[in-house]
């Protein structure tokens, strides 16, 4: 048998069938795959609905927070300073009257505590959102 | 039907498929069930291990098609696909052979004496040169099935075992010398070298 026989005879080579229900059970296998892949597309997809939020509200309440925070720090200190015939008005203030701010009285402290509080948390609310995506 | 239809019946089927159709998977598998399970089992020399392989080849085939471009025939892709996992399959055999040491007799000896390709033949003449092909190392059976019964290219078949041309000829060569000499010594009188 010479070479050009030998690959001759190799491809006339008649090949066995599988068997009769090999087809069906590939395809049935397929089926699954197609299943499950289609699974796990749909409850990716939930979970990010989920995480959506609509980024106009949450920026909105962010800032909302942020200037409410400046906005009771100042009304607080004001407040602590501002007495009928006083002097430390905002216009003074500006001008160079007073060159520091002097220290709110006691009673607006927690007033001024808790505007920062909140001026921090609205200038941190948009990095948790993310954490959470 | 001709190879230029079965080439546009697996491209429309490959598209649908990709878009969403696995239904469409069936008609890739009536096509190639024949082929690639003769591929596979040449490879493993094992009825039941060769349906699994092929099974296996399929599904993978499947989940990756995104990875399958159309342009390029379907059949060396997916006969890729199975020859990895019957090599894995192989080395999976031979540790579990070597760990029972007291089998490795038998399991050389059904590997050889089954030989479930000549039992699958009907006819003298293809049993006797399955039976010699079966025969050959694993490198030499799968470029011989791949290249001279399964008509792919020598690049084809190197890509497919993950070798250069140059050791596909190689292993051609060898094997087709070793299926000559098997010839000659089975019929002295009427074999020619």
């Amino acid at each position: 048998m010479n070479g050009d026989n030998v690959a001759s005879r190799l491809r006339r080579l008649p090949e066995p069938a599988p068997p009769p229900a090999f087809a069906r059970a590939v395809m049935a296998r397929v089926r699954r795959e197609a299943e499950e892949h289609t699974r796990g597309l749909t409850s990716g997809a939930m979970a990010r609905a989920r995480q959506r939020q609509p980024a106009g509200w949450r920026d909105f309440f962010s800032w909302a927070v942020a200037l409410g925070g400046i906005a009771i720090v100042f009304v607080s200190w004001m407040g602590g300073r501002l007495v009928v015939g006083s002097s430390a008005d905002p216009i003074s203030w500006v001008l160079g009257t007073l060159a520091f701010a002097p220290p709110p009285d006691e009673a607006a402290v927690p007033g001024v505590a808790l505007g920062l509080l909140l001026f921090v948390a609205g200038m941190f609310a948009p990095l948790r959102g993310r954490r959470q995506m | 039907m001709g190879a230029a239809d079965s080439q546009s019946d697996v491209r429309r089927a490959v598209l649908e498929v990709k878009s969403g159709n696995a239904e469409a998977f069936g008609r890739i598998v009536e096509i190639f069930q024949r082929r690639l399970f003769a591929l596979t089992l040449v490879l493993t020399r094992d009825a039941s291990a060769a349906e699994e392989v092929a099974q296996d080849a399929f599904v993978r085939a499947f989940t990756h098609l995104r990875a399958y471009d159309e342009r390029r025939p379907f059949y060396p892709w997916l006969a890729t696909i199975s020859v990895r996992l019957a090599q894995n399959w192989l080395k999976r055999r031979a540790r579990a052979v070597a760990r029972e040491g007291h089998h490795v007799g038998q399991a050389a000896q059904s590997a050889d004496a089954g030989n479930p390709l000549a039992a699958m033949i009907a006819g003298e003449r293809g049993e006797e040169m399955w039976r010699r092909v079966a025969a050959l190392p694993p490198g030499e059976r799968a470029a011989v099935m791949l290249h001279y019964r399964q008509g792919m290219s020598t690049g084809e078949v190197a890509r497919a075992l993950g070798v250069t041309g140059g050791t596909v000829k190689t292993l051609l060569f060898r094997a087709r010398k070793k299926l000559r000499m098997a010839a000659a010594e089975s019929q002295p009188g009427k074999e020619s070298q």
